[in-house]
């Protein structure tokens, strides 16, 4: 009876020991077919993984109810579930979060599991994935180049400019316009209006049309003339009040400056707009000053400051209206001019420097641009794919 | 210090978010600056209306000139608000029936007005003084009749002469326009960030 | 010679007068004429047509980025993509930046998914107004639900069908932003550059040209500008509506200007030579 019973418990060993290999291998077949993959996420401040996979070909997804994926944290007894996934997906990313943290330069394992509608599962082969910190996102290599460049430049310019203030910047026609706008409106006595744009003051161009205005005002304080500024931007009013006050007292004359006279009217651009054109057709100025950052209003500004007859001034780095502002204004400072105005009027030499330093890098974009044209025309491309 | 303070935050953070863009070590930083921008914006909204309340209101105690429609101003912040607030913002409620029977009609005139503008101007401005102003006279013509259709129906291949006009010439223009923009924009902001250029502290001076 | 003293001398009154007449008058003697399609247009429809033929496609986020004063041309091309969209059953995530935005929005979507019976939360979602314009569209490349933890009805933003699967601009299929601005620049730097964002915009007639350079370069999917693009786009999926009526009065009010500045040149030509013979 023991030998029958040992003869049976062999026979079943051997009955059942192919289906057990056959069964590893098949399932070894299987999980290296999930083609599981971990990696560090690229470009980023480490504690996060990338999981990618793919289902192996045999298996018909539809059968498939969900994914789970696990990860065998170092020196953890059990795997952490990281969620169940759909079955169509093909990546996760394991992030560090205020429950856990996935620490840098740690291996960490993971494993996928196929959970089938029958209640069957496969498992896939584990993966070591560990996550770095990346100092330098190497595909900004040519934009930090360029920074490099630009910053250092203009920087080297306005040193330049401390020690050698003989800087030559051609005279622009407008800045004899200004002056000449302030006398006209002296001698007929009629008030300067001054409308630095709608935008805020983030905006580089109010902050030139800003820096206009604190010598027109300064020319007005001389001369005795009304300085009109409203503003759609109660911020950008608080500034060029004291801008306004400043220039009035550095001429001597600090009470001559009215407050009532440099004013907020609304954020609304079009009630905006109707407010100055108001202004415009009564207080008749005798000279218009538009500039800084324009929109859609620019045309009807400018179409009704010069219905009154009054000599108009604009200057905008807004592309679109400038054609408007071309065609209504009698002079137009067009796109960089309007900073380079600032900076000529002022005449300080970091400003001047810095000028001089945007017609260097100017210079090279030319280069650049022109260079790049005749590799590219002539079949020699690595320029355009490096750049 | 007041000066000294608002120059150094602003150097520091300038500073900050140049490295940061280039450092992706730096991301959480840049999320939790991200996060106080948002918190922040949501501030510049009560800035602006305490604003417009206060000028207005200082504008009514002074009767400075049209004073009475400070009154309408604050009257519609009230109205809107109130209505709003009780009785919602969905289709058909008194707020949305103000918007659209009182402000889109009154904005919408108003932007209307630059068509009649456009046509004042461009005949005012359109004369062919010189071989540039011809150029630019044609050029607009062919441009004008292309866009509609009435001259693409009547005139072939316009349609195509105004799409090469849009896409050469008038790109190689906006492009060098664009970049000189943003080269001055490059120096401004360097300016702001090195404190050179102090404009925008109330005239903080030199 | 009285005739051109006159024209030179025009009052601009007489100008005004005139376009009111020659814009009024199409709309009761439409002309109809055909619309030719632009590709820059036609990129935008086709993208949506390959959309309709997936099987799970990935929303759209519309950001209606417009106030009053842009109605007339952005309204409709807003109203003819929504109908594009919902006819095709493409989910769709609306939103804008523009502070007077959310009731133009509303109405347009609640006009279009009437027609077309969507259900609010499963075929579309709107998210309503974005605090910080910039700062949002950099959050939305991050997670979109930490920008708009409810939408614009105050649901759970959680709770939404539609925005289970959508975290970042990775899950929509592209942005299309419609501004009366520059903000649609805006999109492009930081949407487009730093999240790698697929953009398209629709815009005023007078920034199309402006949108050009981005087009050509590829940052730009498509670009519907002004009244004449979404003109177009209504006669590519045959709904004509507000926009192709207004084509009519564009026309008329081009040739006109056309007329006036002719005329004009042939005035001062004419007074020119008779002052230089004098």
């Amino acid at each position: 009876m023991v030998t029958i019973y040992r003869e049976i418990r062999f026979l079943t060993f051997l009955f059942f020991v192919p289906f057990f290999f056959s069964g590893i291998l098949f399932a070894q077949d299987i999980s290296s077919s999930f083609n599981l993959k971990a990696v560090d996420k690229p470009i980023d401040d480490g504690g996060a993984i990338e999981i990618s996979w793919s289902l192996p070909k045999d298996i018909n997804i539809e059968e498939i109810e969900k994914l789970e994926l696990y990860r065998f944290d170092p020196g953890a007894a059990e795997p952490v579930k990281l969620g169940d996934l759909k079955p169509k997906q093909q990546k996760f990313t394991d992030e560090s979060s205020d429950e856990r943290k996935l620490r840098n330069k740690t291996p960490y394992i993971y494993q996928l599991k196929a959970i089938f509608k029958d209640g069957s599962q496969i498992t896939s082969e584990k993966v070591e994935g560990i996550s770095k910190i990346q100092w330098f996102e190497k595909r900004k290599f040519v934009i930090f180049i360029g920074t490099v460049l630009s910053i250092g430049l203009i920087l080297y310019c306005i040193y330049k400019a401390k020690t050698d203030s003989n800087f030559f910047i051609r005279r622009m026609v407008v800045i004899d316009a200004i002056e000449e706008g302030v006398g006209r409106a002296t001698e007929m006595g009629k008030p300067i209006l001054f409308v630095s744009g709608t935008s805020t003051i983030n905006d580089v161009a109010t902050i030139a049309a800003i820096n206009i205005l604190s010598h027109v005002a300064k020319k007005c304080a001389e001369y005795g003339t009304r300085l009109i500024v409203p503003n759609k931007d109660s911020i950008v009013m608080t500034v060029q009040q004291e801008v306004v006050k400043e220039a009035y007292t550095s001429v001597g004359k600090p009470d001559a400056f009215r407050e009532e006279d440099v004013f907020y009217i609304t954020d609304d651009q079009m009630a905006y707009v109707a407010a100055v054109d108001g202004i415009m057709v009564r207080e008749k100025p005798a000279t218009n000053f538009f500039l800084g950052m324009f929109y859609a209003e620019s045309l009807i500004l400018a179409e009704t400051g010069a219905s009154t007859g009054a000599i108009q001034i604009a200057g905008t780095d807004a592309v679109t209206q400038l054609p408007f502002f071309i065609t209504a204004c009698d002079y137009t400072l067009i796109g960089e001019e309007l900073y380079a105005a600032s900076a000529y009027m002022s005449r300080e030499p970091l400003l001047l420097g810095s000028l001089k330093g945007q017609d260097y890098l100017k210079f090279l974009i030319m280069i650049a641009i022109l260079l790049g044209a005749i590799l590219y025309n002539l079949g020699f491309t690595f320029l355009k794919d490096w750049l | 210090m007041k000066q000294k303070l608002p120059l150094t935050i602003c150097f520091i953070m300038g500073v900050v978010m140049i490295i940061q863009y280039f450092v992706p070590a730096l991301n959480s930083l840049y999320d939790t600056i991200r996060f106080w921008l948002l918190v922040v914006s949501g501030f510049v909204l009560c800035l602006g209306i305490y604003s417009l309340v206060r000028v207005h209101i200082l504008k009514i105690r002074r009767k400075a000139p049209s004073w009475g429609y400070s009154y309408v101003t604050i009257a519609g912040l009230v109205w809107m608000s109130l209505v709003g607030f009780i009785w919602g913002k969905e289709e058909g409620t008194i707020f949305m029936n103000t918007f659209f029977l009182i402000q889109v009609p009154i904005q919408s005139t108003m932007f209307s007005l630059l068509a009649f503008f456009i046509a004042s101007a461009a005949f005012r401005a359109f004369r062919m003084k010189n071989l540039e102003a011809g150029l630019l006279l044609i050029a607009a013509i062919i441009v004008m009749i292309g866009q509609v259709p009435v001259g693409a129906s009547f005139i072939p291949g316009i349609a195509d002469l105004k799409e090469w006009i849009l896409n050469y010439p008038n790109l190689a223009a906006k492009r060098g326009i664009v970049i000189g923009v943003g080269l001055g924009m490059l120096s401004t902001a360097l300016k702001i960030i090195l404190g050179i250029e102090r404009s925008y502290l109330s005239g903080g001076g030199k | 010679m009285k005739f051109f003293e006159f024209i030179q001398n025009l009052d601009r009154r007489w100008v005004f007068l005139l376009i009111l007449i020659v814009v009024t008058v199409p709309f009761f003697m439409p002309l109809s004429l055909p619309i030719e399609i632009t590709p820059s247009v036609k990129h935008i429809y086709d993208r949506v047509e390959e959309m309709s033929l997936q099987n799970n496609p990935k929303p759209i986020l519309i950001s209606a980025d417009f106030g009053p004063e842009a109605i007339p041309e952005l309204n409709p091309m807003l109203m003819a993509l929504l109908r594009h969209c919902m006819s095709k059953k493409i989910p769709v995530i609306t939103m804008t930046l523009h502070p007077a935005g959310p009731g133009i929005l509303e109405r347009a979507v609640a006009m279009v998914a009437d027609e077309y019976n969507a259900e609010k939360g499963k075929d579309y979602v709107s998210l309503g107004f974005g605090v910080g314009s910039i700062i949002m569209m950099l959050q939305i490349g991050e997670d979109i639900k930490e920008g708009f933890p409810n939408d614009y009805y105050g649901n759970d933003i959680n709770d939404l069908p539609l925005m289970d699967d959508v975290k970042n601009y990775d899950d929509m299929e592209f942005v299309f932003c419609m501004a009366g601005s520059g903000l649609y620049e805006a999109w492009i730097t930081y949407a487009k550059s730093q999240y790698n964002a697929t953009i398209a915009t629709g815009v005023t007639g007078t920034m199309a040209t402006d949108a050009y350079p981005f087009l050509q370069s590829g940052q730009l999917l498509g670009l519907i500008g002004g009244l004449k693009g979404a003109a177009e786009y209504e006669t590519l999926i045959d709904q004509k509506d507000a926009a192709y009526r207004g084509m009519d009065s564009q026309s008329a009010s081009h040739i006109l200007i056309i007329i006036l500045v002719i005329l004009g040149n042939i005035a001062s030509f004419v007074l020119k030579e008779k002052k230089e013979n004098k």
